[in-house]
Formats: structure tokens, sequence, C-alpha cells
């Protein structure tokens, strides 16, 4: 681990106890930024001010005339030999995350390659408006949060919430523009797809986090999900709870078939089916599936319900406290060659509501440090547009909501030094998710990515 | 079950790296033996797992059974075109094609066609000669599946060549973008890494040499290249959501409404209708906008001498200018390609992994057959050995399926590839280019899936289930060898308090996922 002290911030043994689990809602926050001392808030603008965000080591980063230090945790070092570790986000008043060993990671694709410039917008760049004379976010729209970059005006409830935000991100400026190219480069943690491997990331991820005790270390609740590809932990990929029902219905049809299979007991290789089963079957007892039944009459008429429907069986898991550790959940449809504003920002509505939608879950049930999610998206689009959309494009920029150091990231990509009119790559995909896999899920980065990944600072 | 019950004799198989293999004493001594080996001969050699083709053969020896499974003649039928016709009034009639009733078409195949191996075998090439039906349309794939079932039975050599040249697998490996300038590496690599010699015989150098003599490859459209043309005079056109007029607000502009003409039915057609959801795509002003088109003939693989490399090169040891023609050709006279593709035929057909020794022995030998796939293919179902091996390795999900399709008698149109996806063998849709790893077919995702396959039969959709002798039922499922604590599970079903037809449906859903059934 490069940073021991970010995946231990419970060092602080108040915030780790369950007994006095720090609890910040959207509204704490919101009011944690108004109320909090110059030195909270401070940090929080002064983090939003960071571009570069992983500048920590540079002298010139306004961050570090800052007394908090910059997007990691800073050491004050008494006149004693006692260290103690202050997270920025605890005197922010702003979520730090809990206990490493219930970390949760959900990771949300956004498939077809987002905007990222209607995602989150250069909004003082001239170049992004002479670019898209008919499609760029007019200023007046942009959801400000820090001196250059706001998000989209749909996404209004991440507005409010604890956000970070990384510039630059793609898979080096030789990719392809092939969506299914670049989904298998996200997908296997392979920026370059250069190493060869060909095991889903997250795989990687939860055959590190497997645990005996875990009868689920990774679900998928967009059906199979090549993000776990050859995971040997187990893995569940389903599109709705009425493929539980079989595990979590007490109605005797139901029962009795589960019973019956597990009477196989010597038949070929019915060790491993047997142990597939149990380890299914045994996941009726806690999961509360059996009531959950998703009804888009709760939410306002005309919300999109793609995500929130698989975000919300997210929900049953997690409450479940099944040691389920990743969630990887999808949304179709940003392909936006064209009608792009009207489709974009439908989708930007559907996003925003069901992440703020699951995380207000995660506060009702307690487990608001716990949870982190994290977009990815294949590419970015063309900088340019073309007609009422965008053409495929290259680098990107993805949000990353939870107990996260707020602000911006990575490096933003230039509007004018273009790679064949694309965004060029500041921070490699694989930077992206090594520092999801060690700081937030306690794996070490060298254990599922291939070289040596430079880690950020969002978490 | 009141028959005499013998004991499970174990035996761990020696070349077998991760399943443990038990040899079965029969169960029922009462049965008929030779309909256990035409069990286990259809089981292996064909996907349709059909009780008839196992009574027709019941009365062969496996010599005569193996043959004349070879002699069926060949299923020559194609791949429709599968276009939709629709007529949005006053312009031009419109076609777009229907995607994945290609799949579908084969999938009725593989359980229904007159030449069950034809349609292993086929299967057998797409587990490793791999691309995605996202890559260039489904009129490559159509053009795949056609080329597979051609030569599934044919030359191994022909069938590499017309795949390499295949536009699916062209744009799946990027080779529609490889020229003598930039070649790119991806189709090259594949080529010998999954589709012939495998690793470690190769270089990177000669990985590089196979790019440049492999670049120049490209798709095209056949008869007006790179613009919108019409097929047989017609227009296609892309259909999209209609959309209500939208006022000027907020310093957007006003955006008209897009008149919906067609709506798109249950069963994937068009009908007429002012109120429906399709219309044709739209420009900027309003006017129906042509989009890309194409059918069956129009989509080819072209080499562009242009694009291509013309110098000699290093390949294997060998220096000339390489083509496509001469590079398949090159890996196809390698010992190290005819071990790899005996071995995964041996794999496939019998579930034995060879030792590397014995691949190096059969790849010679199949060598000596010209790369033929039938005296292979015969050389394995009547090899002694298979009679010893029962349930040597799982079923994948296509596999299963096919077999649960047959065993409970469902028909031709209910063939379902969203129940084949939802079996984790969405057909074109393999997670990587490395296929469908074998080992997790038996992992908790999948026993789910075939849980859910199996308890989602009722009578309604298969109407054998109404069958309640569990003998039948296992002949149905081509199970005439089972082990006792199958039977036993079986039997629990009797302790039920469910209803007798609920008693019935479990029966068969245990079954449906008794081991024994999971494995081929």
């Amino acid at each position: 681990m490069s940073d021991p002290q970010i995946n231990e911030p419970t060092s602080n043994a108040d915030a780790a106890s369950p007994s006095v689990k720090l609890s910040v809602t959207r509204r704490r926050f919101l009011l944690g930024l108004l109320t909090s001392g110059a030195v909270g808030a401070g940090a929080f603008l002064a983090l939003s001010q960071n571009k570069s965000g992983i500048s920590s080591d540079s002298a010139t980063s306004p961050a570090s005339t800052l007394p908090v230090g910059t997007s990691s945790q800073q050491r004050i070092t008494s006149p004693s030999t006692t260290v103690k570790e202050i997270d920025p986000r605890e005197q922010a008043g702003l979520l730090v995350p809990g206990d490493p060993k219930n970390r949760v990671l959900v990771v949300v694709t956004l498939q077809g390659g987002n905007d990222c410039l209607s995602t989150v917008i250069p909004r003082n760049d001239g170049a992004y408006y002479d670019a898209r004379p008919k499609l760029a976010i007019p200023e007046a729209d942009v959801l400000p949060y820090s001196d250059d970059f706001g998000l989209s005006p749909h996404l209004e409830r991440i507005h409010g919430r604890q956000f970070a935000v990384v510039h630059g991100v793609g898979h080096g400026n030789d990719g392809t523009q092939s969506h299914f190219d670049m989904e298998k480069r996200c997908e296997r943690g392979d920026a370059a797809g250069a190493t060869g491997t060909r095991t889903g990331f997250l795989a990687r991820v939860v055959d590190q986090l497997d645990d005996a005790n875990s009868p689920l270390v990774g679900v998928s609740v967009a059906g199979h999900s090549p993000w776990f590809n050859g995971a040997n932990a187990s893995v569940l990929g389903f599109q709705n709870f009425n493929e539980l029902n079989i595990v979590t219905s007490d109605a005797a049809r139901f029962a009795d078939y589960r019973g019956a299979l597990l009477q196989n007991q010597g038949g070929p290789m019915t060790t491993q089916m047997l142990t597939s089963w149990k380890k299914t079957f045994s996941l009726s007892s806690s999961l509360p599936g059996k009531e959950y039944k998703f009804d888009p009459k709760v939410h306002p008429e005309g919300t999109p319900t793609q995500l929130l429907q698989q975000l919300s069986m997210a929900t049953e898991f997690i409450k479940a406290d099944n040691g389920t550790r990743v969630i990887h959940a999808r949304i179709g449809g940003f392909d936006t060659h064209t009608n792009h504003a009207n489709r974009h920002a439908q989708l930007m509505k559907g996003v925003d509501y069901a992440i703020d939608h699951f995380l207000t879950q995660m506060e009702e049930i307690g487990r608001e440090q716990d949870v982190c999610v994290a977009m990815t998206s294949e590419f970015g689009r063309r900088v340019a547009e073309n007609g009422s959309g965008f053409d495929h494009g290259a680098g990107s920029t993805l949000c990353v909501v939870g107990p996260v150091h707020p602000g911006d990231h990575g490096e933003p990509a230039s509007l004018t030094d273009l790679a064949n009119g694309n965004l060029r790559t500041n921070v490699l995909y694989s930077s992206y998710l090594a520092t999801l896999a060690e700081k937030w899920c306690g794996v070490e980065a060298g254990a599922v990515m291939e070289g040596e990944p430079e880690l950020l600072d969002f978490v | 079950m009141t028959q005499a019950r013998t004991p499970w004799i174990v035996k761990l198989h020696g070349c077998h790296i991760f399943w443990v293999v038990f040899l079965y004493t029969i169960y029922m001594a009462d049965r008929n033996p030779e309909l256990r080996s035409a069990a286990q001969l259809v089981r292996r050699a064909t996907l349709s797992n059909s009780q008839a083709l196992v009574k027709s053969l019941a009365s062969l020896s496996r010599a005569q059974a193996v043959d004349s499974l070879l002699a069926r003649p060949l299923d020559t039928a194609k791949v429709p075109p599968f276009l939709l016709e629709l007529k949005p009034k006053d312009i031009v009639t419109y076609k777009r094609t229907n995607k994945g009733k290609e799949l579908q078409w084969w999938a009725q195949k593989a359980i229904f066609s007159t030449n069950p191996l034809q349609e292993r075998m086929a299967f057998f090439f797409h587990t490793f000669l791999t691309s995605h039906q996202s890559s260039g349309g489904n009129i490559g794939v159509g053009n795949q599946i056609d080329l597979f079932r051609a030569n599934s039975l044919g030359n191994f050599r022909t069938l590499l060549k017309g795949f390499l040249k295949n536009t699916t697998l062209i744009v799946y490996l990027n080779a529609n973008t490889s020229t003598a300038k930039n070649p790119n590496e991806n189709l090259a690599r594949e080529l010998m890494e999954l589709f012939s010699l495998g690793v470690g015989n190769y270089s990177e150098a000669d990985v590089r040499s196979a790019a440049l003599g492999l670049s120049g490859w490209k798709t095209a459209y056949a008869d007006k290249k790179g613009s919108n043309v019409t097929v047989d005079g017609t227009v296609i056109f892309q259909y999209r959501k209609a959309k209500a007029a939208q006022p000027a607000k907020d310093g957007k502009e006003a955006q008209k409404a897009e008149v919906a003409t067609h709506r798109k039915e249950d069963d994937g057609t068009f009908v007429k209708d002012p109120k429906g959801i399709y219309v044709a795509d739209l420009d900027g002003e309003g006017n129906h906008k042509p989009k890309i088109v194409f059918d069956q003939q129009t989509l080819i693989s072209e080499y562009d001498p242009a694009r291509g490399h013309q110098e000699a090169e290093t390949f294997l040891g060998e220096s000339k200018v390489w083509t496509l023609d001469s590079i398949a050709d090159r890996v196809c006279d390698h010992p190290a390609t005819h071990a790899r593709i005996t071995s995964l035929l041996w794999y496939h057909l019998a579930g034995v992994r060879l030792s590397k020794e014995k691949a190096k022995t059969e790849g010679s030998w199949w060598a000596s057959q010209d790369l033929e796939m039938k005296p292979l293919i015969k050389r394995i179902l009547n090899d002694p050995s298979l009679n010893e091996t029962y349930y040597s390795r799982p079923r994948s999900g296509f596999e299963y399926y096919c077999a649960a399709f047959s065993a409970i008698g469902r028909k031709q149109e209910q063939v379902s590839t969203s129940d084949i996806k939802k079996l984790g063998q969405g057909l074109y849709e393999p997670p990587n280019v490395a296929g469908w790893p074998d080992d997790r077919w038996l992992l908790a995702e999948s026993m789910l899936q075939r849980s859910n396959f199996a308890f989602g039969i009722n009578k309604t959709n298969s109407t054998v289930l109404t069958t309640p002798e569990t003998e039948d039922i296992l002949d149905r499922c081509g199970l005439y060898e089972i082990g006792q604590t199958s039977l036993a599970a079986i039997a629990d079903v009797e302790k039920s308090t469910l209803s007798d037809e609920e008693k019935t449906f479990l029966r068969w859903r245990v079954i449906l996922n008794s081991p024994e059934f999971h494995l081929l």
C-alpha cells in the first residue's frame, strides 16, 4: 500500500466504533459546508480548486498552502512522539470512509460512451463553447463546484453530495474508438490493452476479498457482467429479483426444490455443484429479497428506472449484510450520435436520481460511510459536435460519489491540444481502477493490476 | 425406486486436470445397455440429445453408429436475410435487419437439424474461433454461421481461411484498421494464440510479421462503397423513437416533432400506427435521412493492395511476402496447430484432456489426414476409452439449453436466445476473445441460472411435463446411467407435501438439475 493512512482512516477509534458511527447525511453534508469552520470549508474549496488534485507533492499547489493539506491526509506532528492523523474530510464535517472490512464498491457503467463534457463542464473554457456552438451547456445552467468546472444541470442531487471528479481518464492515446475494444479494456482494467489479461478487474478484486464466511462477495445487478469474468470467488449476476425466488421464497415448491437439489451428495463433480448451490441457497436466510419488489410508483412520475431498479437491488444486498463487497450496475444509452441534448439530459437525470436515492437508502441504514459509487464509461465523446450529437471520443472524466476527497482530481485534458479531435489521456484508466481497489477496497493494487499504476488521491 | 443399486466406483482419471471423474456402474440392470451406449454417443456427438436418435442408434455397434452420424447429408440451409420490411406512407419501402434472428435460427438448427453432428461441430468451432455480434453488424455473423455449418465436417484449413476473411471477425479484431504503415497486431496474435498454434509456439516477431501479412483486409459494401446505397431500389433507414415538438426554451432552439408512423409489435414486426413509437431517422431539416444500408450480399471483406504489406518478412522461420492465405497455410502446417486443435476436440467431444505427448501423436495422425475433420471425429468417438468415461466434463450453458430444451419437448419456435443468454452462453457474445472458460459452468452463477431455467418450465411451455414416471423422464433426458444419490434425491420428491402435479414438475426439475444432467 503506497499510503496506508488512507486505508486506515478509522484509526480514530471514535469514527470506527459502530456505537458512535459518524452519520453524515446529505443535509448534514451541506450544513457542514455552511457551518464548519474556516479550516474545513477552506479545505473543501481548496480541494475543489485543486485541478490537478494529485499534486500533494507539488509545492505550487494552492492546497499546499492550506492548514489541512491536499486531498490526502496530512500528519500533524506534535512536539511529543505521537502522530495524529487528521482527515480533512472529518474536519470539514464530511463523510470519512468506514471500516475497510465493511466497505462496498459500487461500479456504475455508463454504457455507450458518456459525453464527459456534458457531465462535467469546463465552464470557463472558451474552447468548449467554440467546439459546441449548438450543444454546449450554457454557463448559466452549469452547477459550479470549483472555479473552472461544474456539473450538468441534471446532476443536481449529486451536486449536493460529497463527490470527486477525476479528469483526463483514458486508455492512452492509441485506443480505438470501438465500444467493444474499449469496454474490454475497462472491464479488464487493462488500460492500454496490452497486458494480455483475460479476467475481469472486479473478478480479481473479489478474489482478493473472498472470505469463507461471505456467501456472495460480488454481485452484478445488471445481469452477467464481464467485469467479473473469471472470478473464483462467489459471484452472482442477475437482472431482477425474480431470479432469486428459488433462493428466497418460503413457498413449498421453492423450499422443496432447494431441499432436493441439496440432496445431491455423491454424483460426479457434485462437490463443486453442491458448493455452488449451498453458497447460493445460504443467502436465503438473510436476504430480505423475498419481500422486495421494485415499485416505480413510489418514485416521481417519469423517473427513469433502469439504474434505479438496479441500485434498489444493490440496496437489498447491502441491507442483507451478506458480505457483498463489490456491486456492478450498468445503464445503457450513452451512445449519443444524434439528439444528444435531450437524450443525455434524460440519462443524467436517471443517473442523478438513482445514485441519490441509493445513497439516501444507505444513510437510512447507517452505511453511508461504507459505500462508494464509482462511474465508468468506455470512452468520452468527440470534443466538437457533429449534427445533433457527438461521435465516439477517447479521454473521459469520471465521478465518484461517497466518502471521497471532494473536488477535482487527475489532470483535465486540454480542449485545444487534441488527439484526432479527442481528449488526450492524462490519467490511465488502470490508475483510476487501481485507486478504487487499493484505497477503497483495501486490496493491494499490485495484486489486481499488472504494472505499477499510479494511485490517485480521490479516496 | 426398487431396483438394486450398485455402489459407485470412484476412480481418478489420470489425465484430467480439473475434474474428478467417476466411473459409473450401471443403474437398472434391466435397462438396455445398447441404449446406454447410444445415449452416451448422442450426448457427446450432438447438442440435441434426442431420444429418438438414441433409439435409432441403439441397435448399431459404436462404429456403425458413428459412421451413420458421419454419413448423414449436410444440412445445407443458409441463414436467411431476416429483413423487416416497413412501408411508411408516401415515401419508399424501408428495410431493416432483424437483429438477433440469425442466432435464434442457428440455435433452432442446433436442436432440430437433420445432421446433429454437423451442428455440434459448428458449435465447437464457435467456442474457440470467436467473434462478437457487436462487431460489424449481424450480416457477418450470419455469414460466419453459414461458414461453420458448411465446413464443420470438412477441412480445417478451408474453414480457417474463410473465418479469417469473415467481416465480423475482421471488425472484431480490428483487421479493418490494419495497414502496412500501421499494422494492428490483434488478429495476428489471436490467430496464433487462440485459433491455431497456442501460446509458446511463436515469437513477438512472428506476431508482427503476421500483422503485416494480414494488413490490407477490410470490410466494404459490395455495390456502392462508402455511401448510402439502395438495395433492390429500396432505402434502409434506422428507426428511432418519436418525439413531441419542443418549444424554444431557456435559449434552446425549438425542435420539430418527429412523426410516428410505425409501431413495433411484440413479435418484432412493425405496423402502421400514427401514434406509434418508431419513425425513420430525421436529419436536421426534418427530412428522412438514409443510414447505412446492407444486406446479406452487400457486406463483404476485400483485400486492398494499397493498404497491404508487399515486402518479404520472416514468419515462423520462413521468409517471403506473406498473404492471408499463405499465413493460414503456414499455421495449418505447423505441428503445434495439429496438437492444439486435436486437444480441443478431444476435450469437447470426450471430456478428455490429452497429455502433451498424446496431443502430439494425435495431432500428427490428424495431419496425415490432411486436416479433414471427419476422420478425427471418427477416431475420437470410436476410441474405446470413451466407453469408460461417463460424465467427464460440464455441459456449457448452450449445451445445457439444447439438451434441456429437447428433453422437455418444446417446439422449434420456442427457441429463445434470451434464455440461452440467461444460461451464460449467448451465441456470439463470448465474454472475451478466448471464448467461454471451461471452469465456469458449475460455479454459483451458472448453477443459479440453471436452477432458474429448470424451475421456469411448466405445463404451458413444456407439454411433456405431465410425464409422471421417473424412468420416462430419465429416458427423455438421455440418462441411462445415473448414480444412487441422484436417484435418492428424485425419490425424495415423494415425501413432498405438494400436489401430484407439482410433484411431477419437481421431479422434472430435480432431474434437470441432477449432477448427471449437468455433465456430458
